[in-house]
């Protein structure tokens, strides 16, 4: 390996990463483990708890300079210091050799980032390789080394580098890795050479390797080797894949002037769907995200099916969902599988190429990156199912006491998928869609994605960005969102209506006439309003104040009217004319959460507009403010959040006139009590469960 | 005291999860005391896929949502899972509202009728807690007095409503 010291700092040491030494069975991440359950645990729980028979971690045999001479060394748990002779100056390299080893381990079984997985049906091997090779640690100018110990949940960072890397594999092995294969005669058969030179201008995925192909190699046997060799540039991490399972599909992209191989290596039980949808799933995030934030700089975008679930390295990703052994699959699987290949392939730009620290911040490539996963999804068919994104779909969350601020560190945050990728999203699409608007925020975010390409940005950098760019002052949403645990709850406290006194006798009396009649009666009015009355039997009892009806206009109005008329110019003639309403609304922050205030105003006469007050009106008081909203028209009804747009955690308060709001749990017992709408019909198949009321064999 | 394991036998065959970069064992359940009702109303938002492997060891075979029997082992299930306890000890009953289905979340609607106040109930949810030693079910709950959270990890007793 050569380093390259490209920071001003004179380095006496080196520090790399060990990452399999989390498989140790003295490793901080299995003493500090909590204590499992053991309420009914299964057979697979038992035998991980208690067959700890797995040999994991790094075998370091050597570590030596340029001339074979041992180096001095010290293993840090998941850390190894390399002690140089003499300090490497800025702009200097050094050269140095890692020999080593590890025993890969049964992801199935024990789970990890990498691993193998075993199909007992015909006796191969998946194996997904990855954090496979010690690796060099990112010395940055804010923190120096990052070289916090991986505990299993903040993933890493890296240094950019350059690899040369040669696997040898059994010779009827596929083997796709991060980078560009440089010997494919030495390793392809002439046919998968022409398929593969046919997929780079194919408009859907051709097949390298077939199903029928990779079904005979299962049956097989390897008769030798074969050496696969790579080369990558610029990247921060390298990770294959080997299996004599693999179907393996290309098809040819481009993005921008980067022409691009984008494939998919899946064994016959991935089938129907990974044919389908992987390596299309691919194409889509690359268009996608690069429409957001810069063109894709790689030759090559990998999606694997193995035993990890879902997990991003350069070029190449991770992909678990498959379907039920004889085919099928629930439309749950297909969704699944879309959703981690565009999460997975996302990642590529966030943090494979901005470079930020996930061993330290989870949300900066996590979140963005859910951020950009639900736009991409919503662009792949009408109603997509996702799982984040939406403002309402985090108020569950958001609302618990409890939890923690996004701003925590990755190995200490409670509830990581919502914390660290549900509410980022959640925020970075409410600064979309509410707070700055679509063309101001796509133009800042893709400003932060083109300034802090292969450099490390800071959450403070991403803040400073947006703001740059975009001439938003968004200091509030950053404190709220990032650094607090508040939520939404802006309550509609009262909205009270005025309108002008404008002397004239003929309004200003038939308007307190109506009041009058308008007013409530009380019982004994009411009661005694039939009642034969003494005044009106015996005339004589009557006089002025009888027959005196103090809402009648009298001449002395008008003239009094006339008077003040001539003190009035035109103008404030035509102001008192004008007959506008006014409403005062008064708005209180019951959340904490500083947002926008979106108002729908209905008028009495059906017609509607929405009114949106940006969340400064909280600078001065951010927990009581008023509003003053002139109309024409007579309002009805006023409706904070109609769209759901912020999260707001409590919608009782969110109308004047005050509506009920129903709880999730209330408007679906509601809906189980009315009969099932016609669709609901159609779609239930004879013979399954029909929404019941009551409860199964109670 | 020593206390016996129950181990059941899962007769389905189906594969260990590997914990992966982006599964998480988490479930979120929300009680709010109904006090016009007089009742608990428990929405739990839990993840099909672990629903379903709850169902299968349940039942010893797997059902997936609609078919017959899916909607009885899911009470089942919670049943065993969730306990709500009055001031005395007694458990309350918990009964079926409904389930709702939304690709990747199951929807769990149940209600305890007759609880008339909240004063000494205590709780725990050990749901999928026997299929995967990392689970971590949330409980929010809401009454007269307020929003409080609880969290049950693998071995918490019973926590204060
Ligand atoms: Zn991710």
């Amino acid at each position: 390996m050569t380093y390259y010291n490209q920071s001003p700092d004179p380095l006496t040491y080196l520090w790399l990463q060990l990452d399999q030494n989390l498989f140790r069975k003295d490793s901080d991440t299995a003493l500090t483990a909590p204590a499992p359950s053991l309420e009914r645990p299964t057979f697979e729980t038992l035998d991980t708890l208690v067959n700890r028979d797995f040999d994991g971690g790094f075998q370091i045999a050597s570590v030596t300079n340029a001339t074979g001479k041992p180096l001095p060394h010290t293993i840090v748990k998941t850390m190894m210091r390399i002690d140089l002779p003499a300090p490497l100056a800025p702009g200097k390299s050094v050269v140095f050799g890692v020999a080593w080893s590890y025993n890969i381990n049964d992801a199935k079984r024990l789970g990890g980032r990498s691993g193998y997985e075993f199909f007992p049906k015909d006796g191969n091997y998946i194996y997904e390789i990855a954090q496979w090779f010690p690796r060099l640690a990112a010395y940055n100018d804010v923190s120096g080394w990052q070289h916090k110990q991986f505990l299993g949940s903040g993933e890493f960072t890296l240094e950019f580098g350059n690899y040369k890397v040669r696997i040898t594999a059994p010779n009827d092995h596929v083997v796709g890795a991060t980078g560009v294969l440089q010997n494919p005669q030495a390793v392809l058969s002439p046919t998968q050479l022409q398929r593969l030179e046919q997929a780079k201008t194919a408009s859907a995925p051709v097949l390298v390797v077939t199903p029928a192909e990779a079904k005979a190699a299962e049956a097989g046997k390897p008769t030798g080797t074969k050496t696969w060799v790579f080369h990558a540039e610029n990247v921060r991490d390298f990770a294959f894949a080997s299996s004599r399972k693999f179907i393996w599909d290309a098809q040819g992209h481009r993005s921008g002037a980067q022409p691009v191989l984008a494939m998919s290596y899946y064994p016959n039980e991935g089938n129907p769907l990974w044919a389908q949808y992987s390596t299309a799933a691919i194409i889509h995030t690359l268009n996608l995200y690069s429409r957001y934030s810069f063109d894709y700089p790689y030759p090559i975008a990998i999606s694997v099916n193995g035993p990890v679930g879902g997990m991003e390295y350069p070029m190449i990703c991770f992909n678990g969902p498959r379907p039920e052994p004889d085919g099928t699959y629930s439309a749950r699987t297909k969704y699944a599988l879309i959703s981690v290949v565009i999460h997975e392939v996302g990642h590529n730009y966030f943090p494979m190429i901005v470079n930020t620290d996930e061993r330290q911040w989870t949300w900066m490539d996590e979140g963005i990156n859910s951020f950009l996963q639900f736009l991409a999804e919503q662009e792949w068919e009408d109603n997509y199912p996702s799982r984040r994104g939406e403002p309402k779909n985090m108020v569950e969350y958001m609302v618990a006491p409890g939890h923690d601020p996004i701003m925590t560190n990755s190995e200490s945050v409670k509830e990581l998928g919502n914390n660290a990728y549900g509410k980022p999203a959640t925020a970075l699409n409410i600064l979309r869609e509410t707070v700055m608007g679509r063309e101001l925020f796509d133009f800042a975010f893709r400003e932060y994605s083109r300034r802090w390409k292969f450099k490390r940005p800071m959450p403070a950098d991403f803040f400073r960005t947006m703001e740059d760019a975009s001439a938003i002052d968004l200091d509030w949403f950053w404190h709220g969102w990032f650094y607090t645990t508040d939520h939404t709850d802006l309550s509609l406290d009262d909205v009270r209506h005025y309108t002008l006194d404008t002397k004239n006798p003929e309004t200003e009396k038939t308007l307190q006439r109506q009041q009058q009649t308008a007013a409530p009666t009380t019982l004994s009015a009411e009661r005694y309003r039939d009642t034969p009355k003494l005044v009106e039997q015996n005339p004589a009892l009557a006089d002025f104040y009888n027959r005196f009806d103090p809402l009648a206009v009298t001449p002395a109005d008008r003239e009094e009217y006339q008077k003040v008329l001539g003190t009035l110019t035109d103008k404030e003639k035509a102001l008192i004319g004008a007959n506008k309403n006014f409403y005062v609304m008064r708005f209180s922050n019951v959340g904490g959460l500083v947002m926008p205030i979106i108002l729908k105003l209905d008028y009495v006469d059906g017609s509607s507009e929405e009114l949106r007050i940006p969340a400064e009106i909280w600078r001065r008081d951010a927990s009581r403010v008023s509003k003053l909203v002139i109309t024409d028209k007579v309002l009805a009804q006023v409706t904070l959040d109609p769209k759901l747009e912020t999260a707001d955690t409590d919608l009782s308060n969110n109308f004047f006139p005050r509506k009920p709001v129903m709880t999730r749990f209330q408007l679906f017992k509601q809906q189980q009590q009315t009969t099932p709408n016609p669709m609901q019909q159609l779609e239930r198949k004879p013979g399954t469960d029909a929404p019941r009321p009551q409860g199964p064999g109670l | 005291m020593r206390r016996w394991l129950a181990v059941v036998v899962l007769l389905t065959g189906l594969a260990p999860v590997a914990a992966d970069a982006h599964k998480f064992y988490v479930s979120l359940t929300t009680i709010d005391h109904n006090v016009g009702e007089q009742s608990l109303e428990i929405t739990m938002r839990l993840f099909a896929d672990d629903l379903e492997r709850a169902v299968a060891r349940e039942t010893g075979k797997p059902l997936t949502h609609g078919q017959p029997g899916f909607d009885a082992a899911v009470l089942a299930v919670v049943q065993r899972a969730l306990t709500v306890r009055q001031a005395d000890g007694r458990p309350v009953t918990l009964t079926w509202v409904g389930l709702e289905n939304k690709v990747d979340v199951t929807w769990v609607y149940v209600e305890a009728p007759k609880v008339p106040s909240t004063a000494g109930l205590t709780l725990r949810d050990t749901i999928f807690m026997d299929l995967f030693p990392d689970q971590v079910n949330m409980v929010h709950v809401k009454d007269a007095r307020g929003r409080r959270a609880l969290d049950f990890r693998g071995g918490d007793s019973f926590k204060p409503f």
